[in-house]
């Protein structure tokens, strides 16, 4: 189906009502398909999502919704179930009966396996009627909210049963498929390039969205905005300047009964491979060429391509793991991993890995970035931190270890925000310093009812926007980088992970990868 | 408010209990402040209660827009005086960080304080931010209370449901005389009200198939709440004017009616209606049905704005009927208007890029149509 030949058809013409307004953004009509339509992640974020893009004007006029799962459930049975979970769930309380009255309209339900091609005629069916009826017009986004073995059979599903568009029919005004891939995005390299593989076979890559929901933040977003219109940072964002770079993805929750998929995963699969790495890559990256998704993705492989590879030996100075063992976390005595259900009681999977990294270019040659993500750990929290050059020479008189340097702390949850640690003098006769920090908080500062990331993401790629997720050679770069950490652990005679008590930041390894060069981790 | 004995003295009291405000420590239990601003919000109303009408609303709108609002309420009836007050509206943070304040300076300029309005504003304002000036009530270019404020201003946020359309088109051509570097960005609520039905119209288009239909409109029908009879309102012409100018339609007259002409001198049919008994606010837009067609192919299309439920958001019904080779096929969508809410509307037009060059096409093009009246009901 995508080897259609290249027509010289010209794209059609915009929409004139469309020019120049500014407020709503719509996609086309469309039906939205959610493989995994009694999980989880519909529950909690997809259905939520779309409720509140109904409320925001921002669905279109032709819309449907249809959910995909074994489980048995009728129509009605699914949208009394969603319309519970929008009620618990939506960022917007209550639910606005009215609305909800005419969303559900849309909803409907296909029981089927993933591999089994029923599935795929009864959904073909079931979409066939929401363009007759709900006036989808043949556009399809499929999300994929299945666990990522499920993946391959429902791309190839799709394929088989002819459900995808040819791209060329798009630009000619034709009706367009899409598909939305929920992370993990393979297991490590080799099983994302087969991935990709099976996914480049049935789809051309400009209909795939990788989602990694850390893009959809606007924190994450405000990066780009802050580095790249603020004349004031980019010049000192580079190695003549910065001293170092922290980035923490820290959560103090456990595993929250998904012991089966943390013993398949560990933290480094789960965090580091994709939302560590892209938040790297938008503290890294060079200034795009535009906001165009390839132009922001380009600069971001570039940064992946520009990390030192960490082989064995490298794995062993650069990076720590750990495993959490009973604790305290917020006053509360927790179990240790290995007393987590369906966790192995003598489990080597970490909930922590801290790494140092070099972006090995022009502008980052010799300036480290330490990373580090764990669970159970002191408190939930993700930030950026720029470690500023301290002074050359001091002119005052430092009691206590010399003058501190700048930071720049980027927040990305909780208490979104951006601050800026500098040293000032304290009122009085006497010099005194001390620091102090200005705080700008995005959510105090721009009202909290900011949009959900899932619902950006789920509207871009409805309209087709990809700047905010992973194109095929960013996640594999990604994976190659991890690879080699993965395959050291994996190296027979490499030590099992060192212990840390749940509630502490991480094992004493982690606080010893910084001291060897002088610094410490940041208690955020 | 306390009354003071010339402007300056209440300028620098305010100038006080602002700067107190930030340096009082905070007192056992209470949460540090923080200050965000990210522009000089000055809102001036026609009269005192218009402004106080105005206050809640501006305080809402700083929770989304951290700003320092200067909120003027003129009297230019009164005795020569300026009143005024000053206090900081605080959103706490979530999770027990600084509550981030925003300033908010009430005043009341009477008599020949009005014409010295910016010079105490300029005294009020935050520096090194953008203005942007709500001016709420008629207005004149050369009006000495708004002239000079209007100069200082990057953007003048207007309300032709307020004033009127003429008024706004006037702002809108003095802006232009401007220089480029310092031309103000002109706004207007109406306009940002009438978004969402230019949204929805839009709609109407979206599918490839139909698209080349917005260029084949043979009839539009405006209808506007009100109690029968009289002339098309601000937002009734804006939208008329926004798609007139959208799809190249001209306005002629025909023996005293309204013809509007699209590409080719071909009509487009247009009504302009009433709809009375309507629990709506008068002037609103009440309806708008749109066809088009092409050989085989018919567009219709209709939004119905819903009376207004007690304290809900306004809501709308939006129809399309889309007929070729005799098959009809309809959609229908209910959606939220939410034009009702004052804060949310200044917020959007906040929100709005400064230089609109569409809004500027529409007043030109809707101002042609001042005190058409509505024909049928
Ligand atoms: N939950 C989250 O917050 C979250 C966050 C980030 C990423 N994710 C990712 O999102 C995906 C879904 O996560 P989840 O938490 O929603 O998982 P979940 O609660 O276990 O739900 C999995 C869904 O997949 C369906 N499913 C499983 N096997 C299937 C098969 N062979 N054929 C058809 N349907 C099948 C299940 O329905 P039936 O059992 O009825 O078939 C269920 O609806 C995973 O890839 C996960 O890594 C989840």
């Amino acid at each position: 189906m995508l080897s259609t030949p290249m027509s010289k058809a010209p794209p059609i013409a915009p929409n004139p009502l469309r020019r120049g307004l500014v407020e709503d953004r719509t996609s086309d009509a469309c039906a939205v398909v959610i493989f995994g339509a009694s999980g989880d992640l519909t529950r909690r974020k997809l259905m939520p999502a779309l409720y509140n893009l109904a409320c925001s004007r921002s669905l279109p006029g032709g819309f449907a919704v249809v959910g995909v799962a074994r489980r048995e459930k009728t129509d009605d049975s699914f949208r009394s179930e969603m319309k519970e979970a929008v009620s618990a769930f939506s960022r917007r309380k209550p639910i606005d009966a009215t609305l909800w009255a005419d969303f559900e309209k849309g909803l409907s339900y296909v029981r089927g396996a993933a591999d089994a091609p029923a599935t795929y005629e009864a959904l073909r069916a079931q979409l066939e009627r929401a363009d007759a009826e709900r006036g989808t017009r043949g556009n399809r986004l499929f999300y994929l909210a299945v666990p990522p073995a499920e993946f391959a059979p429902i791309v190839d599903g799709l394929r088989t049963a002819r459900l995808v568009a040819v791209p060329e029919e798009e630009r000619r005004g034709g009706p367009w498929t899409r598909v939305v891939f929920e992370k993990p995005f393979g297991h490590d390299l080799a099983s994302a390039r087969a991935l990709n593989d099976s996914v480049a076979a049935a789809f051309s890559e400009a209909q795939v969205f990788r989602i990694d929901h850390y893009l959809g933040k606007e924190t994450v977003q405000n990066l780009l905005v802050f580095r790249f219109a603020n004349s004031l940072f980019e010049p000192v964002w580079g190695r003549e300047h910065v001293d170092h770079v922290q980035i923490t993805v820290a959560e103090d929750i456990g595993v929250e009964g998904r012991g089966r998929f943390y013993e398949q995963t560990g933290v480094t699969r789960d965090i580091v491979e994709n939302h560590l790495m892209q938040l790297l890559c938008l503290t890294a990256m060079e200034p795009p060429i535009s906001l165009a998704a390839d132009a922001v993705r380009d600069e971001k492989v570039k940064v992946l391509h520009s990390l030192r590879p960490l082989e064995r030996t490298l794995v062993e100075q650069n990076v720590v793991r750990g495993q959490y063992t009973r604790g305290v976390v917020h006053g509360d005595e927790v179990p240790s991993y290995r007393e987590e259900p369906d966790v192995s009681p003598d489990s080597p999977v970490e909930t922590y890995v801290a790494m140092r990294c070099f972006v090995d270019n022009w502008r980052w040659s010799g300036v480290p970035f330490y990373v580090r993500a764990g669970k159970r750990l002191a408190r939930r929290v993700t930030e950026i931190a720029v470690v500023f050059n301290e002074v050359p020479h001091s002119l005052f008189r430092v009691p206590d270890g010399g003058i501190t340097p700048n930071v720049l702390s980027v927040r990305i949850q909780p208490d979104e925000g951006i601050a800026l640690r500098f040293i000032s003098k304290e009122p009085g006769q006497q010099t005194i310093l001390r620091d102090v920090a200005m705080d700008f908080r995005y959510g105090a500062a721009f009202g909290s009812n900011t949009p959900e990331a899932y619902e950006r993401l789920l509207l871009d790629a409805m309209r087709g926007e990809a700047t905010l997720f992973t194109r095929r050679d960013e996640v594999e770069a990604q994976w190659e980088y991890i690879d080699g950490v993965l395959r050291a652990w994996e190296a027979e005679g490499y030590p099992p992970p060192p212990l840390y008590p749940a509630g502490s930041w991480g094992p004493e390894q982690a606080d010893d990868l910084l001291a060897r060069d002088g610094r410490r981790w940041r208690k955020p | 408010m306390t009354a003071a004995a010339s402007p300056g003295r209440v300028l620098a009291r305010l100038d006080d209990e602002l700067r107190a405000f930030w340096a009082a420590a905070p007192q056992p239990g209470e949460m540090p402040r923080a200050r965000a601003c990210t522009m000089n919000l000055v809102v001036v109303a026609a009269s005192p209660a218009l402004a106080q009408q105005w206050l809640p609303v501006v305080d809402e709108v700083l929770l989304g827009v951290p700003a320092r609002a200067i909120v003027v309420g003129l009297d230019p009836d009164g005795a020569d005086a300026l009143e005024g007050s000053a206090t900081a509206v605080c959103t706490p943070a979530a999770s027990g960080g600084p509550a981030v304040c925003s300033e908010r300076v009430s005043l009341l300029a009477r008599g020949a304080v009005c014409a010295r309005l910016s010079s105490c504003v300029a005294a009020l304002s935050a520096t090194d931010v953008p203005t942007t000036l709500v001016w709420l009530g008629r207005v004149h270019a050369d009006d000495p209370a708004f002239a000079p404020l209007a100069r200082d201003a990057t953007r003048v946020v207007l309300d032709a449901s307020l004033g009127s359309l003429t008024s706004l088109a006037h702002v809108i051509y003095w802006a232009r005389a401007r220089p480029a570097s310092d031309r103000p960005g002109v706004a207007d609520l109406t306009w940002t009200r009438v978004a969402p039905w230019q949204e929805l119209c839009a709609r109407f288009f979206d599918e490839p198939r139909t698209r080349p239909l917005a260029w084949n409109v043979t009839r539009v029908n405006v209808t506007q709440a009100s109690s029968g009879g009289g002339t098309l309102g601000p937002e009734g012409a804006l939208l008329l004017g926004w798609l007139a100018t959208s799809l190249g339609w001209r306005a002629a007259s025909l023996g005293g009616k309204l013809r509007l002409l699209r590409a080719g001198e071909r009509p487009v049919h247009a009504q302009l209606c009433a709809a009375p008994g309507r629990r709506l606010p008068p002037g609103a837009l009440a309806a708008l049905e749109i066809e088009a067609s092409e050989g085989e192919l018919a567009l219709s299309g209709e939004i119905r704005r819903e009376d207004d439920e007690a304290g809900g958001a306004a809501m709308a019904t939006w129809r399309l009927a889309v007929t070729c080779r005799g098959q009809t096929h309809r959609l229908e969508q209910r959606i939220r208007l939410r034009d009702a809410e004052s804060a949310r509307l200044l917020e959007r037009t906040l929100h709005r890029p400064t230089h609109d060059a569409a809004l500027v096409d529409a007043v030109a093009w809707a101002d042609e149509l001042r005190g058409e009246e509505l024909s049928c009901t």
